[in-house]
């Protein structure tokens, strides 16, 4: 339902509102460009829009920064009619709006030019209020002018979400999560996700559980190819690792890792307690013995 | 629906007129498209499954953006009118209605939208050197 979100295909929806401004009756919108993103997007629309309004108000031709700037003050005025309906509704503790909260953002918006009984807007009946009058009477009497071009809405089922998350498709309908919302990932994504890891990289937590022996198995191993990839996975029994920062030369013990590149590479003091972190290691290797 | 204490009040020829109103808006089809008044709504964080609201809030901006066109009529043809008849014949051509940034500034002003555009592009040193040579 959401037009912004079919907008990925800039090039099939941007002919839309390059098909509208050709077709439409004369008004000055010579450059036909390709949105680019979303918002140019609905720019476009609401240009359209706006010019089939003007032609119906009795224009027969606009500038286009004229046209420009009525679309976005139009806009504006769109959004902060819903954004005010938005906050009534959370304001009395609810996440839909209704009615009366749309009423009382039109009141606001009114306000500026006024209209009748906008006095006693809060002590009066909203459904009587004549600002929402006016709108019923612009109803009656104007003339119907539908957007010029159909719309064709993208199922949002076909959206992916982010790059590197999956999309995963659920036939449920939940109805407390909102329209434009995406939607869940399955439960059994996680574990396809950590498949699909380009770099082997793992969650630390996957590396301990996955493998318990892998840890003593690579103990003896650990050298400074080895260390990216087991970088997890600390060997039981080290020796104390002691370098010293200001001005001497670095001594490391025990590890052929060049410590230079890693976390003393910004000259900052670093205290590391291996014999802590050895000791939480072994802790969890007899937990999970356990 | 019926959350507010007014829901209970008020009834008579204006509630139904309301009624008729809102069912009227099923079938309405306002020149905003539902697509992007529903593209705004989520934008802006409001959820409201009825579809005669989105088109509420269509229309309100169809009404809004219909009267500030009107005014801008009105000034374009004001301003067409205080020319005067030899340079009215000259621009004969030019009289077709045109939607400009003068009279939507205009028009704007009354709904407290204080529009203005740059008086002159300073695209040359020697522009706005001359007051005489500027045509605004």
């Amino acid at each position: 339902m959401n037009p912004m979100l079919k907008d990925s295909n800039t090039k099939a929806t941007s002919k839309l509102p390059r098909r509208g401004k050709r077709k439409k009756k004369g008004l000055e919108v010579k450059d036909a460009q390709v949105a680019e993103n979303p918002s140019e997007f609905s720019f476009a629309i609401a240009k359209i829009a706006v010019a089939q309004i003007c032609r119906s108000a009795g224009f027969k031709t606009t500038k286009s920064n004229a046209l420009e700037t009525l679309t976005a003050v139009s806009t504006r005025y769109l959004e902060t009619i819903v954004r005010l309906g938005a906050s009534f509704a959370s304001a009395s503790n609810r996440t839909d709006s209704n009615l009366f909260d749309l009423v009382n953002g039109i009141h606001d918006l009114c306000s500026v030019e006024g209209f009748p009984g906008g006095s006693a807007i809060h002590k009066g009946d909203l459904l009587r209020s004549s600002a929402l009058r006016e709108i019923m009477n612009f109803v009656n009497l104007s003339d119907k002018v539908p957007f010029a071009k159909p719309i064709k809405c993208r199922d949002v089922s076909e959206v992916t979400i982010d790059s590197g998350t999956l999309t995963c498709f659920s036939n449920q309908a939940k109805t407390h999560i909102p329209r434009w919302l995406p939607h869940f990932p399955e439960q059994n994504c996680d574990q396809v996700l950590v498949k699909e890891r380009k770099c082997g990289e793992k969650y630390w937590e996957h590396s301990f559980a996955g493998d318990e022996n892998s840890v003593i198995s690579q103990s003896n191993h650990m050298n400074g190819k080895e260390g990216k990839d087991t970088r997890m996975e600390l060997p039981e029994g080290r020796e104390k690792m002691k370098f010293k920062i200001r001005g001497e030369e670095e001594k490391h013990v025990g590890l052929g890792v060049n410590m230079l590149t890693g976390v003393c590479k910004g000259r900052k003091r670093v205290s590391w307690n291996h014999n802590k972190m050895n000791g939480c290691i072994i802790d969890n290797n007899q937990d999970e013995k356990r | 629906m019926n959350q507010n204490p007014q829901s209970s009040e008020g009834r008579g020829d204006d509630d139904a007129a309301l009624s008729d109103f809102l069912a009227s808006l099923m079938d309405y089809t306002p020149t905003i498209p539902d697509e992007l008044v529903e593209h705004y709504l989520a934008k802006s964080g409001f959820q409201c499954p009825d579809v005669r609201l989105t088109r509420l809030v269509a229309v309100a901006t169809q009404k809004f953006v219909a009267e500030v066109a009107g005014d801008a009529l009105q000034h374009c043809k004001a301003r067409q009118a205080t020319i005067p008849k030899d340079k009215r014949d000259k621009q004969q051509k030019d009289k077709r209605l045109v939607l400009t940034m003068e009279d939507l500034s205009k028009a704007l002003r009354e709904y407290g939208v204080n529009l203005r555009h740059q008086e002159y592009f300073a695209d040359s040193p020697s522009t706005g050197m001359d007051p005489a040579t500027r045509e605004e």
